[in-house]
């Protein structure tokens, strides 16, 4: 990891006293830490967004810190706080990064004016593209493997989808990858920049993807869904795009949203409009070159069948 | 309620102007907004909830109705379906018999 400048310093200070909010999917966050190396870690991987340090009115508060003055020096542990609350249980010390990515999707997921799916996204030529589905499908390692190859960052982790317009709304935030995924897009784009590696987490090894900085310039621009490509990777898998019905690419999306159920008659409005402007598929895939394949001449047949219908609406 | 009733009475819609709802190929999605539940409604269950938005119906209207739709005879069998039909939608507060 790089060294700070004099500028980070100041802000890295910050940290650790008032805190310094950052602005994500329309919510601001004020983050406040003791843990020494924590804010050099959050620099780096958020180089680009925008960080305040102007007092503000903050939607969140996460405060990270030792769980007791004794843990501050042996086997150190960690706890973070979401206005006060604890939400999560206590984390080794060398973990606390993992911690603050969590309290941030807890944070995201909790918001009421937008509705919120476990996807990721990705867009490319104006088309986004949703990508439900469960953990160890493979969810992550494509949006990386995708994003390594042009095509822009919304999130790995969380789809956030605005009622008012049904566009949607990047976080372009670093991407969560698991055990075998980190070599595996380490080789897929070995100039790739990585957070450490987080061994011995409950779920295996972890490191996190920077975002591609043309990603992060762009985390205020909402972007117009288009595709919905539900991804399943299995190593003996034989690679296949099978076509989806909206009443079952709605339950797939009612299935993987987190706050469906709070948003009642929002949700399903906000849900089934999505459902409205897109086609959907189920990809399974053995390899991540096949996978891109795919989404790329999937993302070529869209845009020609927008262009045709472009020319069939001008000559009506 | 026995079935030897069931045929003859008049079943309604709950509140249809407050449901939500979207019919893709022949299935039909509906939010009910006081259980705050989503009800996925196969082609027969959706035939039924189709006609019920706009009139009220008795099963024996209703199998006439779902047999037209379906371009399909009459039979016993469709009846008893859209009797049980009208039973799980009186369950989740969908649909109920006018009194």
């Amino acid at each position: 990891m790089p060294p700070a400048s004099a500028s980070d310093g100041a802000l890295g200070a910050q940290f650790h006293t008032s805190g310094v909010a950052l602005h994500i999917a329309g919510i601001r966050v004020n983050i406040r830490t003791d843990v020494p190396h924590l804010p050099e870690q959050i620099q780096y991987m958020y180089s680009g967004h925008r960080f305040e340090t102007a007092a503000g009115i903050d939607n969140f508060q996460i405060y990270l810190s030792y769980t007791n003055k004794l843990r501050r020096f042996v086997k150190r542990q960690t706890q973070v706080y979401v206005d006060g609350t604890t939400h999560f249980i206590p984390a080794p010390e060398r973990l606390s990064y993992i911690s603050l990515e969590s309290a941030l999707n807890w944070c995201i997921s909790q918001t009421l004016s937008n509705v919120v799916l476990h996807a990721a996204v990705v867009e490319r030529d104006g088309v986004a593209v949703v990508l439900p589905a469960p953990s160890a499908s493979g969810k992550s390692t494509l949006c990386a493997a995708l994003v390594l190859r042009g095509w822009r960052l919304l999130s790995d982790e969380l789809c956030v989808i605005r009622p008012q317009d049904g566009r949607l709304q990047p976080t372009a935030r670093p991407i969560s990858l698991k055990n075998e995924s980190i070599a595996l897009i380490q080789r897929w784009a070995p100039d790739s920049q990585f957070s450490p590696l987080f061994a011995e987490t409950s779920r295996g090894t972890i490191a996190f993807l920077r975002p591609p900085a043309a990603s992060v310039a762009r985390a205020a621009e909402p972007a117009e869904p288009g595709l919905i490509v539900s991804p399943s990777w299995r190593a003996d898998a034989t690679p296949a795009l099978q076509s989806l019905g909206k009443s079952e690419s709605f339950r797939l999306l009612a299935g993987n949203s987190l706050n469906y159920f709070a948003t009642q008659r929002l949700g399903f409005e906000t849900l089934a409009g999505l459902v409205d402007r897109c086609a959907s598929y189920r990809l399974s895939y053995a390899t991540l070159a096949e996978a891109v394949e795919t989404m790329e001449t999937l993302l070529a047949r869209t845009l020609a069948a927008r262009r045709r219908d472009g020319r069939a609406a001008a000559t009506a | 309620m026995d079935d030897a009733g069931i045929g003859g009475q008049v079943w309604r819609l709950l509140e249809p102007a407050d449901l939500t709802w979207r019919c893709w190929d022949d299935e039909y999605v509906v939010f009910h907004p006081f259980s705050g539940m989503t009800h996925y409604l196969d082609a027969t269950a959706g035939g039924v909830f189709e006609v019920l938005l706009t009139r009220p119906a008795t099963v024996d209207d209703l199998t006439v109705a779902l047999a037209d739709l379906g371009q399909t005879p009459v039979t016993e069998s469709l009846g008893v379906a859209v009797q049980q039909i009208l039973r799980r939608f009186d369950e989740v507060g969908l649909a109920e018999t006018q009194s």
